[in-house]
């Protein structure tokens, strides 16, 4: 402790930080309220509302790795263009060649974690009730958040194109073939006719739309490409900012009544 | 296939588990200490914490496994005969059965297992399994695949996190039982405290305990990188991501449109209007389960019952042609699996069912010659879907229905039965060999 003090009382560190700790109720209230970042929060709240075994911090872990894809996911963005002749060898530099080669993985198992803290998240709102009104809206954006990250997940696996990657989204696409009625190989599909011909082809169903093709090609990558790097993220931060903004309007952090 | 790492991998590949057990031996020894130290404090307390001794036992074994390794260069593992005898016993059916008896048996014996003198065991016997089972080559290769590791942390962390929830639930229930608020409720943990620095350090502490996380799970696992793409070589088996391989074991009980669309689909809708389903404002804002003990049950059943084992076992135990194979089996034995599935209408003996094939001539017999054939099948959906939820309004469910009315008892009803049409007919495949109860390939319908 007296070190922390000695470097507090440092000519360095007062030239950085020009206040002194906060000590009294209506500093420490200050901090929160006049700090960009910090002003998310209220200034103050029940006290079982902090106890870890409370939410596990997990919401704010979610987002903190949202963050951490994010910044990642810029610098991967240096490296990689998304076309067949480039994809994969970009994959191979950022191994091989690039310093820190690290980020690759930092952020593919970033993302893995965030979908299962995600996923837990869900586990410890719905244990503790806390779907119940009056935050039963938040609930459903907290789906459609998991759904988005779930998406995001889904269309980065696609990036590396490996085999992995590949026939991983040729499967998990072709489901989207078999959606009744909209999808080609779904049943009803050949119900759909325009003057006797069928109109949901497999140039013209879902999984086209998807895919931007009949099949994972070219088209397919930039398409994942564009919705991962961007309309994807946008979507999640514009989703966390309604999502966070209820939780404060909703009353704050759940607790009994 | 797998490259090397950056650091630490494989070279170091058998000395992983020997640092699991050093964290092991080191848990239950701080674990041991503190007990001990808490049971010194308290004035009331009883006898010599049994809790003091687990702990110490299960510190001094991890230690012992460790010495062996030091010394000898093996861990502790599992005898051939055992091996081939799990092997052999285990199918889909059977992981399934256990899954599902394990959540009930955590469920229902949970007030035992959180007691003090048991949470020893509870935190260490799985700890202890799993690591003695590392010890074959072909189940570590599997846990270590680096994709795979998600898998192996999502089940961990699911359990980890539901053993402190089911704790504080039953700790809540108890006091709500004496008549107290939950410990949620209590004046002095409603008093308010300031966000800094209160929280803000614990989110501070948070976010330097993920990260640190994440950059060794980066240091031990490259992330997989296999032969570029090439459209006309398909892999055997062909592998969704892991948090879609759930969907995918599901097209082995049903067709592609339910399986990838309609139940997903479903379910996600299901999730989306819980709290329309379950509006009343009472029991929120602590952990318990007294207060909703059924639809936490359905949840939980969704949740770790079906969506966690479907990923399981689609990822641990599907191999080549998405046939079973056991944890120790190896996957380079390729297996054809028999399928002798037939429709509920053929099991049943249905006049005119015999045919497996969609036939021109029941094409050409018309509407009416199907819905014959098939009788069982809609009989089946209108009895679960229609009287089913009315016969149990008036017993089981009689006082959810007073208490949220037609429309939501309905609607809720619905889809907790659509839900439940998982594991029935999961159990109709592998018991009874039936793989549809509605079969209108004419049309494609099926289900
Ligand atoms: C990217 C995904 C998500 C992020 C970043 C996120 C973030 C957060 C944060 C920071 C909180 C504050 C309390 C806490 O940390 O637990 C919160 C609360 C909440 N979240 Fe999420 N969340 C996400 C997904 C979800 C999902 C999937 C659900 C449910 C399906 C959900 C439902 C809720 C609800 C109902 C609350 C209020 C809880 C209470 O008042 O106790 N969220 N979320």
């Amino acid at each position: 402790m007296r070190l922390i003090q000695r470097i507090r009382r440092s000519q360095l560190y007062r030239s950085v930080i020009r206040h002194p700790a906060p000590r009294d109720r209506r500093n420490r209230a200050a901090v929160v309220l006049t700090n960009l970042v910090l002003h998310l929060h209220a200034v103050a709240i029940s006290r079982h509302a902090v106890r870890i075994g409370y939410t596990w911090c997990l919401g704010g872990i979610a987002f903190f790795l949202m963050l951490v894809e994010t910044i990642t996911g810029v610098l991967l963005m240096f490296y990689y263009r998304p076309t067949t002749v480039h994809a994969y060898r970009d994959m191979l530099e950022l191994r091989d060649v690039v310093s820190f080669g690290m980020v690759r993985e930092i952020h593919r198992w970033g993302a893995h974690a965030m979908v299962i803290i995600v996923m837990l998240h869900m586990l410890r709102v719905f244990l503790t009730g806390s779907y119940r009104p009056p935050r039963e809206f938040n609930w459903v954006v907290g789906v459609m958040l998991l759904l988005l990250t779930l998406f995001l997940a889904f269309t980065g696996y696609l990036l590396p194109w490996d085999q992995l990657s590949m026939w991983a989204v040729t499967v998990g696409t072709n489901m989207a073939g078999a959606a009744p009625f909209i999808g080609h190989e779904g049943p009803g599909s050949a119900w759909i006719t325009a003057g006797g011909e069928p109109l949901i082809t497999s140039q013209s169903d879902v999984r086209y739309l998807l895919l931007g093709a009949s099949s994972v090609t070219e088209e397919t990558l930039n398409r994942f490409y564009v919705l991962h790097c961007i309309a994807l993220p946008l979507a999640v931060f514009a989703l966390c900012a309604l999502h966070f903004w209820r939780v404060r309007k909703d009353g704050g952090i759940s607790g009994p009544l | 296939m797998i490259d090397e790492s950056p650091l630490l991998w494989p070279q170091s590949a058998s000395a992983v588990p020997a640092w699991l057990y050093a964290v092991l031996a080191v848990f239950n020894a701080v674990a041991a200490l503190r007990t001990g130290k808490t049971w010194r404090q308290d004035p009331s307390a009883g006898r010599f914490p049994l809790a003091l001794i687990s702990f110490g036992l299960y510190a001094a074994v991890a230690a012992a496994a460790l010495g062996l390794f030091f010394f000898t260069g093996k861990l502790p593992g599992l005898p051939e005969s055992f091996k081939r005898f799990v092997d052999s016993s285990l199918n889909a059916a059977t992981v399934c059965v256990l899954w599902w008896g394990f959540l009930f048996a955590f469920l229902l014996l949970r007030r035992r297992l959180v007691s003090p003198n048991s949470r020893p065991h509870v935190l260490n016997l799985p700890a202890l399994a799993f690591l003695v089972a590392l010890s074959d080559g072909q189940f570590s290769g599997l846990v270590w695949q680096p994709d795979n590791f998600a898998i192996v942390l999502i089940v961990a962390a699911t359990l980890f996190h539901l053993y402190f929830a089911l704790s504080s639930a039953v700790r809540n229930d108890d006091r709500i039982a004496r008549g107290l608020p939950p410990l949620e409720g209590e004046k002095r943990e409603r008093e308010k405290v300031l966000v800094w620095p209160d929280l803000v350090y614990i989110e501070l502490i948070a976010m330097i305990v993920v990260m640190t996380g994440l950059l060794i799970w980066s240091l031990a696992l490259p992330a997989p990188l296999e032969a570029p793409a090439d459209p006309l070589h398909t892999p055997n088996p062909a592998k969704a991501p892991w948090y879609f391989v759930g969907l995918q074991e599901l097209l082995v009980y049903f067709d592609p449109w339910l399986a990838g669309v309609v139940i997903p689909g479903i379910l996600a809708l299901g999730l989306i209007a819980l709290p329309y389903l379950d509006p009343s404002p009472e029991g929120s804002g602590y952990y318990s389960l007294a207060s909703r003990p059924r639809v936490a049950a359905a949840f939980l059943f969704g949740f770790f019952g079906l969506w966690l084992l479907l990923i399981v076992i689609g990822v641990f135990f599907r191999g080549p042609n998405w046939a079973f194979y056991g944890p120790f089996e190896s996957r380079d034995v390729p297996k054809i699996e028999s399928t002798r599935a037939r429709p509920l209408s053929t099991w049943l003996h249905a006049p005119g069912a015999a045919s497996e094939r969609p036939s021109e001539e029941g094409r050409r017999s018309g509407t009416v010659a199907i819905l014959l054939r098939e009788w069982p099948g809609p009989a089946f959906l209108l009895a679960y879907f229609l009287i089913l939820p009315h016969a149990l309004q008036r017993g089981p469910t009689r006082a959810f229905r007073r208490r949220v009315g037609a429309v939501r008892y309905h609607a809720a009803m619905f889809l907790f039965l659509f839900m439940l049409l998982i594991p029935i007919k999961m159990l109709l495949r592998e018991a009874c060999a039936v793989n549809y109860i509605l079969y209108l390939p004419e049309w494609g319908w099926n289900i």
